[in-house]
């Protein structure tokens, strides 16, 4: 056999599906579970013939409408197939206890001076730095127990290339936690959402700090200390359909007690996530600009609208209307972002990251950046040039405002489901509790 | 969409799923497999009027996935660089599928050859050894003449065949000079 022919007989050989006809349903299902739970919305938007007739004149709204209704088609089909595998779904967004099979003595909540702080729990990590997640993801054991391996759940958040930098961004203090880069596996996972590899050099000689970790903290974000509350603005509780070009998908609040963001492995997001990965849902406003409903997510306890209130006295937020969001001070972690609220024109969205504070603002605004958002939207032939989003903003001076979302209500849920809705997320949110 | 546009849809979907998220799974990280291949229905369900019939179908499904997949990538390098600053540099193909499948070392070096290779190269190998796909029908899926898919697959044979001999070549010469395997 000639080279030639060689390297492609291997390269067929590491196709790593040969047969595609081989895939199982549960494949099939997984991918399709997700968008069942958008039924109600999808009905919702498909009965809405007002909204129907307004699609022929808005582009934005004719793919709202669009994708809801391809979401509807692949239920069906979905449903077909959970009706015949009904036992094997597994709920997506339900508040879980995970069964912890890692070293017990492992788990707990270790910290460096400098504030950054890694939460081992049911095979699940949290890296808070200054009270805000900055990473979260799955841990497991290698060979040996002094071998750990950490996925982030985040995408954007991972090994860039096994270089210092891409292990800081991961991991901020990896040298005060005393841990290294154990293989070089960072180099060849250069891929965004890949695993890195860590050794603790020793016995983890860090101590313990005052607070155990418990089961009262939930597979999910941790945003402060204490005292989360939730507050659900008008109509809140419901289905909320994001960006349809964004990886992201939607929010959920539902009636079993649970609430997050739904990926397409909802393995990959714990229940009781308010916030997807480190940089949350995208969510829209409606074509005119104006913002359907919010969420806040508070610690301290005020009222939704002396939140916002005092954010617009703060930070000039506006609204509904040409928005420029700009921190009073640059302690934030995060957020600068700058929305273009004409719905003609391709937005114009940006963030910058919560992992490295303070926002510099600008330096991160391409102004050029016209035709597509940061995450998501990418210009195609056949993309929407406007989609108008907003980034969850994550707001990280630790101690006031944690979270704000804007977005566009796309289904309003029955009166009587209000309350309990509001009542359970309220309960997800208070299990996210930090002890102490 | 019509009762017809739906039921015609439907009848894609159950028919070509698989195939297309095999095609996707080839090519990004399992993670997002699932939302790439979503991203390729909805865009499906809305070109659903210029879905051709019979056997192109399943090519034009190719085309709509490999720009989606294209799409993703570019957001992925634009991420990166938005998001980090940092000087590290995305692989081509964005992603490592010697690392996430299980083979013998024989094949995890001639996947990690050809994800050297540019992209285009690779994806019409890829196209062609995995799809298998003919150099006709790899003509639909990138939307080129006939005439220059083949041409294009013979030369990136050839690109690969060259960049196999050189690794084995420098393996075998290493071997030579370093006989018992001391560095």
């Amino acid at each position: 056999m000639s080279p030639d022919t060689h390297v492609l007989a291997l390269i067929e050989e590491g196709n790593p599906i040969p047969d595609p006809d081989q895939l199982t349903v549960d494949q099939e299902l997984n991918q399709l579970y997700l968008t069942a739970i958008n039924r109600r919305n999808v009905e919702a938007t498909m009965l809405d013939t007002e909204t129907r007739t307004e699609q022929s004149t808005k582009p934005r709204s004719r793919t709202l409408v669009a994708i809801a209704a391809v979401v509807a088609i692949v239920v069906g089909v979905a449903w077909v197939l959970l009706s015949q595998n009904e036992t094997e779904v597994p709920p997506a967004v339900t508040p879980t206890t995970l069964v912890s099979e890692v070293a017990p003595t492992f788990e707990g909540f270790w910290a460096d001076p400098t504030g950054t702080q890694v939460a081992f729990q049911d095979n699940n990590y949290f890296i808070v730095r200054n009270g805000v997640t900055e990473d979260q993801g799955t841990f497991t054991f290698l060979e040996s127990s002094a071998n750990l391996r950490f996925r982030s759940n985040s995408l954007t958040v991972s090994c860039m290339s096994g270089d210092v930098g891409g292990y800081d961004f991961i991991f901020p203090n990896a040298d005060s936690l005393q841990m290294t880069v154990a293989t070089e596996d960072c180099g060849e996972f250069e891929r965004l959402g890949q695993s890195i590899a860590l050794t603790r050099t020793t016995a983890f000689g860090i101590p313990q700090v005052e607070v155990e970790v418990t089961t009262t903290i939930a597979a999910g974000p941790i945003f402060g200390p204490n005292g989360f509350e939730v507050f659900i603005g008008q109509d809140a509780p419901g289905t909320y359909e994001t960006d349809p070009e964004s990886r992201f998908r939607p929010l959920i609040f539902s009636t079993d007690g649970s609430w997050g963001c739904v990926h397409s492995n909802p393995d990959l997001l714990p229940a009781g996530s308010p916030i997807c990965g480190s940089h949350g849902p995208v969510f829209e406003l409606d074509s005119s600009g104006v913002v359907a409903g919010f969420l806040v997510i508070s610690e301290t306890g005020r009222e939704p609208a002396e939140v916002l209130s005092s954010l617009r006295a703060n930070s000039e937020v506006v609204v509904g209307g040409e928005t420029e969001f700009v921190p009073e001070s640059g302690d934030w972690s995060s957020v600068v972002f700058t929305l273009d609220a004409a719905d003609s024109a391709p937005s114009r969205t940006t963030h910058c990251g919560t992992y490295e504070g303070p926002c510099a603002g600008t330096d991160l605004i391409n102004p050029t950046d016209t035709e597509a958002t940061h995450h998501g939207s990418e210009p195609t032939d056949w993309a929407v040039s406007s989609t108008q989003t907003i980034w969850l903003i994550t707001l990280g001076d630790g101690s006031e405002l944690v979270a704000i979302a804007w977005f566009e209500k796309s289904y309003v849920p029955p009166e009587e489901d209000v309350a309990a809705l509001a009542e359970a997320a309220t309960a997800v949110i208070s299990s996210l509790n930090f002890p102490g | 969409m019509t009762p017809a546009e739906t039921a015609r849809f439907n009848a894609l979907y159950a028919a070509h799923q698989k195939r297309i998220y095999s095609y996707v799974r080839r090519r990004v990280n399992t993670d997002i497999v699932d939302d790439v291949v979503a991203d390729v229905f909805m865009t499906a369900w809305r070109r659903i009027a210029d879905a051709p019939d019979g056997e192109e179908t399943i090519l034009w499904l190719y085309r709509v996935a490999q720009l989606v997949t294209s799409s993703h990538w570019r957001g992925m390098r634009r991420r990166k660089n938005l998001d980090t600053k940092l000087s590290a540099v995305a692989t081509p193909s964005g992603i490592s599928i010697p690392d996430q499948i299980v083979v013998r070392e024989e094949v995890r070096e001639a996947l990690r050859i050809m994800d050297r290779l540019n992209d285009n190269d690779r994806e019409i190998l890829k196209l062609s050894l995995w799809e298998q796909l003919s150099g006709d029908e790899i003509s639909v899926v990138l939307a080129i003449k006939p005439a220059a898919a083949r041409q294009r697959l013979a030369r990136a044979k050839k690109r690969l065949a060259r960049e196999y001999e050189k690794k084995v070549g420098s393996n075998t010469a290493a071997i030579a000079t370093n006989p018992g395997g001391a560095l």
